[in-house]
């Protein structure tokens, strides 16, 4: 008697269309709307603060490992590309905290994200990010 | 779980969903970004203070041990928000079975490899090391 063989799996074929087709306008033909671009800094920054979070590791592990190893992070951190590289950290910080508020504002009120006030929304994150990390730097040279 | 709980009924029994584990990630995402609020202000006024500090100043802070609970929270919270957040990034974009899975390892073993060696970083510190 034969064995029952297990179903071959079905492969799933791409779409390849033989011959151009009408297509509906994509993503990439329109100017982005800044709710867009939001979106993706969001993500974006996240991804970067991945970065961020190893920049903070090594910083606590040079301090644990003695004053050498950190004098020696602090020089990095310290010089001007360091100093660049913070910066960006900070904005990229600042602004991805501000906008995952927007974001869990949206998931208590979806109403929120009706486009012409995801539209203000969007522009306030940019303000308010903007300000807020001058202010920190601002704060962080003049009284420390 | 009866807040946050997103699924339907059937979801509920069955305790799976099309991801297995979908529901249960996009709360942890949203607790962890709520609690990362108030932590991450303390510790951007934390990172302020320590701008005129030298190295035995800097290490006496990290060595108080409200300091490190707190960090410690931070850096969990942080960690873990980090690590549901770029799955979500790597489901979206990376395909292809083998290198998916290994990516989405790769995740989870360097948010691990954080988390312990940061943990570490601040029991040596506190411990006077
Ligand atoms: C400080 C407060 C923070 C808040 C309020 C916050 C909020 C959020 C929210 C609400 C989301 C979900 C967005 C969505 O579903 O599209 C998110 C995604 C994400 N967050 Fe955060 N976050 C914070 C800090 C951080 C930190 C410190 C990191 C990394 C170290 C991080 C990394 C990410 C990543 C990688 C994503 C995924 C992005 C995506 O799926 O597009 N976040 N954040």
């Amino acid at each position: 008697m034969a064995v029952a063989t297990p179903p071959v799996e079905e492969k799933i074929q791409p779409y390849r269309p033989s011959s151009p087709r009408p297509k509906s306008p994509h993503v990439t033909i329109y100017r982005w709307p800044i709710t867009m671009a939001m979106s993706i800094a969001h993500r974006a920054t996240g991804a970067a603060l991945y970065a961020g979070t190893v920049l903070l590791v090594i910083y606590l592990a040079a301090l644990a490992m003695g004053e050498q190893s950190f004098h020696y992070v602090q020089a990095v951190y310290q010089s001007l590309i360091g100093q660049f590289i913070l910066f960006l950290y900070s904005l990229a910080f600042v602004y991805h905290m501000v906008g995952g508020i927007r974001h869990l504002f949206w998931d208590v009120r979806p109403g929120l994200m009706e486009k012409h006030c995801a539209t203000k929304t969007a522009w306030a994150t940019i303000g308010i990010s903007l300000i807020v990390t001058i202010f920190i730097w601002f704060v962080a040279c003049t009284f420390f | 779980m009866t807040h946050g709980d997103f699924r339907t009924e059937l979801g509920k029994a069955r305790g799976l969903g099309a991801a297995r584990s979908g529901a249960r990630h996009f709360w942890l995402q949203r607790v962890t970004a709520f609690a990362n609020v108030p932590l991450f202000i303390f510790f951007i006024g934390l990172i302020i203070s320590l701008s005129d500090k030298d190295y035995a100043q800097i290490h006496a802070i990290f060595a108080n041990p409200f300091i490190v609970l707190i960090v410690a929270l931070i850096l969990l919270s942080g960690i873990y928000h980090m690590k549901l957040g770029m799955q979500v990034i790597i489901e979206d974009y990376v395909h292809g079975n083998g290198w998916r899975v290994f990516i989405l390892a790769l995740n989870i073993f360097c948010s691990v490899f954080l988390a312990a060696a940061s943990a570490l970083a601040l029991v040596k510190i506190m411990l006077g090391g």
